[in-house]
């Protein structure tokens, strides 16, 4: 069993091109142009945020937003967080502090990050998956800065936000926040165009968003409705095919604990099958103490879903997980 | 050549490639092709050098070059105070001190004899960099380079059609960084490259942009980008026909004009012609401020060159304080002139004849 040919839900290459002819016309290539502005603007409405700038990529947002709080110290994270977070974190001069999960959801939360708030750390950031209304609640409780990395974020602090159609690769990014003050720095530490009220900042970022990357962003904006329908119905075919199996929503897999199995026969049976599923990435090494996260990268198995994946293939999969003849 | 709107009379280049080739590397990028993998190995060749790494924007090509070739416990780079107005901002995120030396005022860049002249015990890197026009002595300094057992990075983002006579730019040092910006001579919107001669470094670039090595970060290069990119190598060659059709205007035009003398190209190695730079002499009527804000008013953006340098910026970040006078004096006395792509022979007579009028 291979996987379905890709759903796609890429913007045509007419649009593609027409855009691209309007780059040309305008001879406006980067430097906060109008595809840019566009996007901001669109950004911050469907994100109900007063403020919305786009980015080259998520690694230099995540950078800006850390420079832009003027943090210094630590910045507390999940021991699962992406690889890139403690990255970025560590280019903009701070240390990673990685805080247990919680058992039942492998999920940062209040409790677990709460303990390791040591007096360094400056900020929490969260991630699409971990408990992020409580996570802004204890940082505000705390005194300490809140970065919500991954998805949309409308609440205190800022959002670093990835943006769709740039390809598999190098993908842009938008910063979200509703302080004013915050905003203007940002775009200050972005570059100096399009910052249309310069405020000092200690130094510059170069994160610019070309006009090209803005228009692949726009039109991907306008198929992001049928692309996220898709993988919801992916997500729900997983559920579906296994009944009271221990399901986590990830960014973009879903995640089986398969207690029965075990992770190595459980990935035996997918790969057998044909199957793309993988293994979580382990957490950092650095990341000492934190049983739990070592026992999701132990036992997990990713289950993808995304444009390769149909709902056929989600059950398909499944099946092969149950044992099932011809899953 | 064509004359057009006079709104867009800037001294960026943006260079606009054939829509035909715009379109076919962008439809193959759309399509799944690897454009960074075909560019990168494109410029490596278009160099010279053995490898290119591509990245999403020349600041962050400096910053990785930067880090990867410091030598470990030193804390200052070597730079010119004459240059690039964030060049500092890319040292402190290269966690490093800049440390500014003076300018050769011949050639408005960095010699090994400026450069020896501020080396210090706690420098790790010499940062080369090439002038607007034309190129710094890259033999001198890279005999400074040995003599001085430091590693040479070049910053060569204004020179990348140039040659010495060793060869092409992009080849020497321990490596050479560039920028895909809108305004420089290739147009990939945004991006930036580094080429080296050296396999491990590249790989070691390679996986710090890739974020595979622990200290690395995501600074991939958008494919759209190199795509454009592509499509600007296409054309390049022609590209530097126009340009040094504009510069033999300009330089026509100019000789009649006392008080302005038109830094030259030296051509007897190959050079881009983009940047149409002129020093302001004691003759020249007015002062440098003055005549910018003259020709802005009639939509002639040309600008300052290089000023205020380095050195007289505030910085919050550590850096080594200096004086630097050869430095100060020529940040007063050159501007740039509009040029590039949209800029016609109109354009340049009506440049000219402003300035001219500002003579009388």
């Amino acid at each position: 069993m291979m996987p379905a040919p890709r759903q796609d839900h890429r913007p045509s290459w007419p649009r593609v091109e027409a855009m691209i002819d309007g780059i040309l016309a305008r001879r406006y290539y980067t430097n906060h142009g109008p595809l840019a502005q566009a996007l901001e603007a669109r950004l911050a409405e469907a994100h109900a945020v007063p403020h919305a700038i786009a980015v080259t990529n998520p690694a230099i947002a995540l950078i800006m937003a850390i420079e832009g709080l003027g943090l210094r110290g630590a910045v507390a994270l999940s021991a699962l967080a992406p690889r890139r977070c403690a990255q970025a974190i560590a280019w903009a001069g701070l240390a990673p502090v990685f805080c247990e999960v919680d058992r039942a959801g492998f999920t940062l939360t209040a409790a677990t990050a709460g303990a390791r708030l040591t007096p360094d750390v400056g900020a929490i950031l969260a991630g699409p998956a971990d408990a992020r209304s409580d996570l802004a609640a204890l940082a505000a409780v705390r005194g300490v800065a809140f970065i919500a990395e991954g998805a949309p974020w409308a609440g205190q602090g800022v959002g670093v936000l990835a943006l769709p159609g740039q390809g598999d690769d190098a993908g842009a990014a938008c910063l979200l926040t509703s302080d004013d003050a915050l905003a203007a720095r940002l775009r200050s530490i972005r570059s100096s165009y399009g910052a249309s009220n310069p405020v000092p900042v200690a130094r510059t970022a170069n994160g610019r968003l070309s006009e090209a990357q803005a228009a692949m962003a726009l039109l991907s904006l306008e198929t992001a409705g049928a692309a996220a329908s898709h993988a919801a119905a992916v997500r729900a075919a997983y559920r579906a095919g296994l009944p009271g199996a221990r399901l986590l929503d990830l960014r973009s897999a879903i995640a089986i604990i398969p207690d029965t199995l075990g992770q190595a026969e459980a990935l035996a049976r997918l790969r057998g099958a044909g199957w793309p599923a993988q293994m979580p990435a382990p957490p950092d090494p650095r990341a000492t103490s934190c049983p739990n996260a070592a026992a999701f990268s132990s036992r997990a198995v990713l289950l993808p879903v995304g444009p390769t994946i149909t709902t056929a293939a989600a059950t398909a999969m499944c099946g092969a997980l149950m044992g099932r003849p011809g899953g | 050549m064509t004359a057009t709107t006079r709104a867009v009379l800037s001294t960026s280049n943006l260079v606009q490639p054939s829509r035909a080739a715009v379109m076919r590397h962008a439809r193959d990028a759309y399509a799944g092709v690897p454009a960074v993998p075909v560019l990168e190995a494109r410029l490596a060749a278009f160099h010279g050098a053995a490898h290119c790494v591509a990245l999403c924007n020349g600041f962050w090509a400096l910053v990785l070059a930067m880090r990867a070739l410091a030598v470990p416990g030193r804390s200052d780079v070597l730079m010119p105070s004459l240059t690039y107005r964030r060049m500092a901002d890319v040292a402190a995120w290269a966690g490093l001190r800049p440390r500014f030396c003076e300018v050769d005022p011949a050639t408005l860049a960095c010699s090994a004899a400026t450069m020896r002249a501020a080396l210090a015990p706690g420098v790790g890197l010499l940062l080369a960099v090439h002038p607007i026009v034309n190129t710094c002595d890259v033999a001198g300094l890279v005999a400074l380079s040995q003599e001085a057992g430091l590693p040479l990075l070049f910053d060569s983002v204004e020179s990348a059609f140039e040659a010495v006579e060793a060869g092409k730019v992009g080849s020497f040092g321990a490596a050479e960084c560039f920028s895909l910006h809108a305004s420089k001579l290739l147009n990939g919107y945004e991006g930036g490259y580094v080429t080296t001669q050296d396999p491990a470094l590249a790989g070691r670039l390679a996986a710090l942009r890739d974020g595979t090595a622990d200290d690395g970060l995501d600074l991939r290069l958008n494919r759209f980008h190199a795509a454009m990119a592509l499509a600007g190598l296409d054309d390049v060659q022609a590209q530097v026909r126009r340009n040094q059709a504009r510069y033999a205007l300009y330089r026509t035009l100019l000789a009649g004009l006392p008080g302005l003398r038109l830094v030259p190209f030296d051509d007897r190695h190959a050079c881009s012609f983009k940047t149409i730079l002129v020093e302001l002499l004691p003759a020249w009527p007015l002062s440098r401020g003055a005549t910018l804000a003259r020709l802005n008013d009639q939509e002639m953006l040309a600008r300052a060159y290089y000023d205020p340098p380095l050195h007289r910026k505030p910085m919050a970040y550590p850096h080594v304080p200096a004086q630097l006078p050869a430095t100060d004096a020529l940040a007063a006395r050159f501007m740039l002139l509009p040029c590039g792509h949209h800029v016609g022979d109109a354009d340049i007579r009506a440049v000219v004849r402003a300035l001219a009028e500002l003579a009388a």
